[in-house]
């Protein structure tokens, strides 16, 4: 008796921290904390600001100037110098257009400052997508020596913008010419591609050292309702990647052999790559950005990267990959970009060398998925067909644990009755257990444990490759009309009008597929929990399953769906047919 | 490992392999081994020090598959 109040005991303590455990995860990962936390940080900058704001009132009031007046000095000498050379030249700038996208290119420092996708649409504004985040600052930063190169006047020779389409392949040569210092950016684009070709061009460069940088970030290209995919850093050394992403503000640079480094957003890639490997600094700084500058709704980390090396000629080549992380597309310039798509990183690296095994997983469910969707033109559909072919494949050992479930039911009170007799004695046990299933011929081998490992990180590469694929971005399906991305959770009702914030954890919509996926797992749960232990767990997963589902993927969701569908089909025929 | 933490691993052990049960579809009861995995892992934790609980485990899972003969085996 004593023993049974214990076991209820710590089956109410389970249930308990079960609980905490839910409602920690899910609020961090709520709307209501991340909202709670970019307030916090904001106020934090604000403070800070005023603070400084004082210290130099603070100062101006004792009369203790000579800081600013030196600083003011200076600047007041390089506005003259700006001014005498805008005279002489006006600052153009120069739009390139080819299949795949527009590129802009100012006169002032010879910057990229614009990148536009053709063939991609934001989804609010529907207009082609701009990749530079901070267009002022814009990309191909030049420093020789240290020097900055970014505020002098790079002439391309021809007076007022002009746009340029490409055919086959456009040049556009810029020149700073000061005291006898030339220095070139030639910019070559394709006609089809999303390269930007940079080379830069000096008699006196050789031996200094060279630093092309990126400082624009990457815009957010999703419509986001409290916070950003997060922003990667990656090197590539021509054989291994590493990926990089801290927290908050923070300089760091790798030196080392190095052919390209890149920055992600979920989507997009701008890559700075030089011809060939090269002993390197590789430098990104984090900086903090708020997106949606006026509702202030994230704060999240964006990166400045920048690749030095020394020059050997009197020329150095280099080229920008900005554009999708497309496979195929990231695939053909043969440079290794595809290995920023499905990066493991942090947390994930602790199951067994994952960073080299997973991606390869992840790439063969992506090219499972769109040879399927190439077939039946339909992504709902393609999930489906790889449901039906999981289920296949999994059918032996899911068969023989069904039947052994059904059999298993019957005759449970017997060995229930056996481990309670033989408590003491487990060895004993056993054998007793063993002979009563022999006795009636149930087979109590299910597959085991290692195949339900073995078969997780194909479940996880799905889930992934749902969120980080481009071409799933926007995918409609038939099966579920109500559906405008597979990628994104699923709405069926919006609760923004009514609750606004949305309900903590369950988020600000009502989704069809949880609700019907916790019903299947209520079923299910219903027809195999014996143990007593476990009852509450009944009621409980499918709840947490619920909250959980709600904000994933809704392709995952489908996927789930219909697997559970199947399987509980699966378990009826089979106990029917027994009868 | 404090007693402590060990109990709340043992609880989180408990509840992660609860819930991809249910994620996964596998029913209850019907294990190779004797005492199953779970129990296994619990009874490695609550024994050895973390880490060779961890290899114990392993070796465990490894074991659990549909090639092995599974049966009684204690910790």
């Amino acid at each position: 008796m004593i023993q049974f109040n214990e076991r209820q005991k710590m089956n109410k303590n389970t249930i308990i921290a079960l609980l905490l455990i839910m409602i920690t995860v899910s609020f961090f990962g709520s709307e209501t904390y991340q909202k709670f936390y970019t307030e916090k940080i904001i106020k934090k900058e604000y403070k800070k600001e005023e603070t400084k704001k004082e210290e130099r009132k603070e100062k101006v009031e004792n009369n203790d100037l000579s800081e600013y007046k030196e600083e003011k000095e200076i600047k007041i000498k390089d506005d003259i110098k700006e001014e005498k050379e805008d005279e002489e030249k006006t600052v153009d700038t120069i739009w390139i257009e080819n299949k795949k996208m527009t590129v802009g290119i100012t006169e002032m420092g010879g910057k990229i400052v614009s990148v536009k996708m053709k063939d991609y649409k934001n989804e609010e504004t529907k207009e082609n997508i701009e990749i530079i985040r901070m267009q002022e600052k814009g990309g191909a930063q030049l420093y020789i020596g240290g020097k900055s190169y970014n505020e002098k006047v790079f002439d391309d020779g021809i007076d007022g913008d002009r746009k340029v389409k490409v055919k086959d392949k456009e040049e556009i040569k810029l020149k700073y010419e000061k005291d006898g210092e030339i220095v070139e950016k030639i910019f070559t684009i394709e006609e089809d591609s999303y390269r930007i070709g940079l080379e830069i061009k000096s008699e006196k460069i050789k031996g200094k050292s060279i630093n092309v940088g990126w400082e624009g970030g990457i815009v957010e290209s999703e419509k986001q309702d409290n916070r950003q995919e997060q922003r990667v850093v990656h090197y590539y050394n021509g054989k291994n990647i590493e990926h990089v992403k801290f927290k908050n503000k923070k300089n760091e640079e790798t030196t080392g052999f190095y052919k390209w480094i890149g920055l992600t957003s979920k989507y997009f890639l701008v890559s700075i790559v030089s011809e060939s490997i090269n002993d390197a600094d590789m430098g990104i700084s984090g900086h903090k950005v708020t997106g949606n500058e006026k509702e202030k709704k994230y704060v999240e980390i964006d990166y400045d990267i920048s690749f030095k090396t020394v020059a050997e000629e009197k020329n150095k080549k280099y080229w920008f990959y900005v554009g999708p992380t497309k496979f195929e597309e990231l695939k053909k310039y043969e440079e290794g970009f595809e290995k920023v798509l499905f990066p493991v990183m942090g947390f994930g690296k602790i199951f067994f060398w994952s960073e080299k095994w997973f991606p390869w997983i992840a790439e063969f469910v992506l090219w499972l998925l769109l040879m399927l969707k190439n077939i039946v033109k339909d992504y709902g559909i393609a999930i489906l067909v790889i449901t039906i072919i999981s289920r296949i494949v999994t059918y032996p050992m899911t068969q023989s644990s069904v039947k052994s479930m059904n059999k298993m039911k019957e005759i449970q009170p017997k060995v229930n009755k056996i481990r309670g007799k033989y408590k003491n004695n487990p060895q004993k046990m056993n054998e007793e257990i063993m002979k009563i299933y022999r006795k009636e011929g149930v087979n109590p081998l299910n597959p085991g444990c290692l195949p339900m490992f073995l078969q997780m990180p194909i479940f996880i590469a799905l889930f992934v490759v749902l969120r980080k694929a481009i071409e799933l971005r926007g995918a409609e399906t038939i099966l579920l009309p109500w559906i405008k991305d597979l990628s994104k959770p699923e709405v069926l009702i919006s609760l923004k009008s009514i609750i606004p914030g949305g309900i903590p954890i369950y988020g600000s919509q009502i989704a069809l597929l949880p609700i019907i996926n916790a019903m299947l797992m209520f079923i299910q749960n219903k027809m195999t929990i014996k143990d007593p232990n476990q009852k509450a767990m009944i009621y409980i997963m499918p709840v947490f399953i619920l909250f959980i589902f709600n904000n994933f993927p809704s392709g995952l969701v489908l996927y789930w769906t219909l697997s559970s569908a199947i399987q509980l089909l699966q378990q009826y025929i089979t106990g029917k047919n027994r009868k | 490992m404090a007693e402590k933490n060990k109990k709340i691993l043992i609880i989180i052990i408990k509840n992660t392999v609860r819930l991809i049960k249910n994620l996964f579809l596998i029913p209850d009861g019907t294990c190779r081994y004797n005492p199953t995995c779970t129990e296994y892992a619990v009874k490695a934790i609550e024994k050895y020090s973390l880490f060779k609980a961890i290899i114990k485990i392993l070796w465990r899972i490894i074991r659990c598959n549909p090639f092995s003969k599974g049966g009684y085996d204690p910790i």
